[in-house]
């Protein structure tokens, strides 16, 4: 079958291959292939001229405030708490329940007690959203970084002094960390899920952040400064207000950094339904309510804060993001249509998936290269040949949920933000 | 119910029977095994109150001017007749008890031992021992009257205690007239056992004084804040994005915001309940506090008319 396959791509013309290379570009995977395996070779120069690099000691230590913020989280609330408590000398912790039903502040009443210099407890009577529930940490804290936390995600033992050591650069406004999956080998929707964060944010982030186009720092944990959240009076009503945190910092002219070993754990859903909804929500407020409608400006060189990373960081989005996505509707379309036919083809297929599973391997090396757990990132990466099926799966869901977001504003309407909010909400 | 060889007969459960009640000054044949009887006697003219003649066994303590008891063992004897403010028994006691304030228990129709304290009113050698002529009076009667059977609220030390010494009560305790039972829990102060007053204060310095302030949540653009940042002369406005004229419901809502205290300048929206000591002036966290049993005590009091209606 595989000489089959070479000998019909042997009698390809060149825009045959021209075709099938554009829609293999227009996938994710090999984008992050190219990113991540230049970052590797430059790092793995970089490291062989300068053993010491990145070994750098932790001697930057500003006051934190670690906001936990959440809704019903009784029951994962506590894990959290006691694996900040402890990691970090200048500490507080904040949680504040959104509003639980389910006894969250008492789950967390425990740990004030037990530190009540360190832990503070603010319980909302009634749910008022993530924003306004991490706007509420601004009144109640005077420390230098605010760590936003989600309830279900664990820090490992030195991720808050990862997650400082970038402010040392005054002309850093917001680091992102990176977000692991704790249920990984639950089953194979966690698995792909997984890989999925490892190459995206583990290393995808890293490369984002090294050409300062890097938009978003994960809501499940994040560092700003203090100062910056309040001249910006906090975050805007959600979907997606991490996204809009992080633009509106860097049009304030501060940088984006990415801790990449200031790691923390998180819950992933385990259905494909539920993975679908939290994709809808993610895919649709991201490049279409928050870079193309409510911060376009951007992209203006007109605007008083025209910046050119900011511009490259909206052409990043707008076309990885959202165009990527119709163009590959438009592709698969010529190719079905166009005079070869080659779309009507299986040797196209298996060569598109072929290739695709191909550049998986430098970025499956890219990946060991950075991983502080290559046992287990190598027993993760064993589901690479599975993982295009699941890029496309999240393609044609990103293309949905883009769509909807288009002609629907779906994201207004999302249970994410409750509904006397969302209805006083300005639509963008 | 300790009871001796001679009083067997009176000490054994008695038979009941109706019991004839007539005018006059006539008593009931006695059975020999024993029968509680009651023969009601018009009253003398200076006493204008009815006598029953009622024949029960009865024991009785002596208790001492301080009000704990004389002898741990009681005296046997028996009751000869009851009135609504006394007694006439019997005591089988020699030598002959000189004390004039007794504790009597007479084993109710019912199989109840009931107690009352009587001082004595008069007294005469009989045959059989002494006969005593009671009314319901004396440090015994008081001992046995609810209110100081249960421990009061010292109001200068703020402490619970009895009327009367502990050792009262123990020796009272020990004879089996009073029985401990307890009344309730409650949070006493662990430095100095006092009664101490709760109420939410500040974590820090324990102090109750505080402020409260109110926060603002405006929908529109999420921004929280003291109401105070809000106010720009008579109206409300968002300081993010600058909306004018908000209203409260639609546009916004109040929120419980953090508590400061005017002691310390702490600033927490969790005040813990504390304690405040009224005698000693400790303060303590609540979950500290010493947590005691309220133990009174019990007695089974004899009420004349209801052994009336019982024998009847």
């Amino acid at each position: 079958m595989l000489s089959d396959l070479i000998h019909w791509l042997s009698y390809r013309t060149w825009n045959e291959v021209l075709l099938l290379l554009v829609g293999l570009m227009l996938l994710d995977g090999p984008r992050y292939c190219l990113a991540t395996t230049f970052m590797c070779l430059y790092d793995w120069v970089a490291d062989t001229l300068n053993p010491k690099r990145g070994q750098e000691e932790y001697d930057h230590c500003p006051s934190v405030c670690v906001v936990i913020a959440g809704l019903n989280e009784s029951e994962v609330v506590a894990a959290t708490i006691e694996s900040v408590v402890g990691t970090y000398p200048r500490l507080e912790v904040l949680v504040i329940d959104d509003g639980s039903t389910d006894g969250m502040s008492d789950a967390a009443r425990p740990y004030m007690l037990a530190h009540p210099e360190i832990v503070k407890v603010v319980t909302r009577p009634w749910r008022g959203g993530k924003s306004s529930a991490l706007n509420i940490s601004l009144s109640h804290t005077k420390a230098e970084i605010l760590v936003a936390v989600d309830a279900d995600s664990h820090l490992e033992p030195n991720s808050l002094w990862e997650i400082v050591q970038p402010f040392k650069d005054e002309s850093i406004g917001v680091v992102s960390a990176t977000v692991c999956v704790r249920n990984a080998f639950t089953n194979l929707c966690t698995w792909f899920q997984a890989v999925e964060y490892l190459q995206s944010i583990f290393v995808g982030r890293k490369a984002a952040a090294m050409l300062q186009v890097l938009p978003i720092a994960s809501g499940a944990f994040a560092a700003y400064r203090r100062e910056l959240s309040e001249r910006l009076r906090g975050w805007d009503v959600g979907p997606g207000e991490d996204l809009d945190m992080v633009i509106k910092i860097r049009k304030l002219g501060y940088r984006i950094a990415f801790a990449q070993y200031a790691i923390c754990h998180t819950e992933v859903p385990t259905k494909w339904k539920a993975l679908f909804k939290q994709r809808c929500r993610w895919e649709g407020d991201g490049p279409v309510r928050h870079i193309l409608r409510k911060h376009n400006d951007i992209a203006n060189p007109l605007h008083k804060n025209f910046k050119l990373t900011n511009f490259f960081t909206f052409v990043d989005n707008v076309t990885f993001n959202l165009l990527c996505g119709y163009g590959m509707v438009a592709w698969l379309v010529y190719m079905v249509m166009q005079p070869g036919r080659l779309g009507m083809e299986l040797y196209t297929w298996l060569t598109i998936y072929a290739a695709t599973v191909a550049v998986e391997v430098p970025s499956l090396v890219a990946l060991m290269y950075y991983s502080p757990n290559r046992k287990r990132d190598g027993i993760l990466a064993l589901a690479i040949p599975l993982m295009p099926i699941y890029r496309l799966g999240l393609l044609i869901l990103r293309i949905y949920a883009n769509t909807c977001e288009i002609v629907y504003r779906k994201s207004f309407y999302e249970a994410h933000v409750p509904t006397h909010v969302a209805n006083a909400t300005w639509r963008w | 119910m300790p009871r001796r060889d001679e009083d067997r007969a009176c000490s054994a459960r008695p038979t009941l029977r109706r019991c004839d009640i007539t005018e006059g000054n006539m008593m009931t044949t006695l059975n020999q095994t024993p029968v509680a009887s009651i023969v009601e006697t018009v009253g003398s003219s200076q006493r204008s109150q009815r006598r029953y003649t009622c024949v029960l066994p009865l024991v009785a303590w002596c208790v001492r001017a301080d009000g704990q008891l004389d002898d741990s063992q009681p005296h046997g004897g028996f009751l000869k007749e009851l009135r609504e403010d006394g007694l006439e028994f019997e005591l089988h006691s020699t030598p002959p008890l000189v004390r004039s304030t007794f504790v009597v228990g007479i084993e109710c129709p019912d199989g109840v031992t009931r107690y009352a304290g009587v001082s004595t009113r008069s007294r005469s050698e009989c045959a059989n021992g002494t006969h005593f002529g009671v009314t319901f009076d004396g440090i015994g009667n008081s001992l046995l009257q609810e209110r100081c059977r249960k421990p009061f609220l010292d109001e200068k030390l703020f402490q619970y205690r009895f009327p009367f010494p502990d050792a009262v009560y123990e020796s009272w305790e020990a004879a089996g007239i009073l029985k401990r039972s307890v009344l309730d829990r409650v949070m006493l102060c662990p430095r100095c056992r006092s009664v101490p007053t709760f109420r939410f204060a500040c974590r820090n310095c324990r102090s109750g004084r505080l402020e409260h302030s109110l926060l603002i949540h405006h929908f529109p653009c999420a921004f929280v804040a003291p109401s105070t940042d809000f106010e720009r002369g008579e109206e409300l406005v968002c300081p993010k994005c600058l909306t004018k004229k908000l209203v409260a419901g639609t546009d916004f809502e109040f929120m419980p915001g953090e508590f400061t205290c005017r002691g310390c300048g702490w600033k927490d929206q969790n005040l813990e309940q504390t304690g405040h000591c009224l005698n000693c002036e400790t303060r303590f966290a609540a979950h500290q506090a010493a947590e005691e049993e309220l133990v009174g005590y019990d007695a089974q009091r004899l009420d004349p008319l209801a052994l009336l209606s019982d024998v009847e």
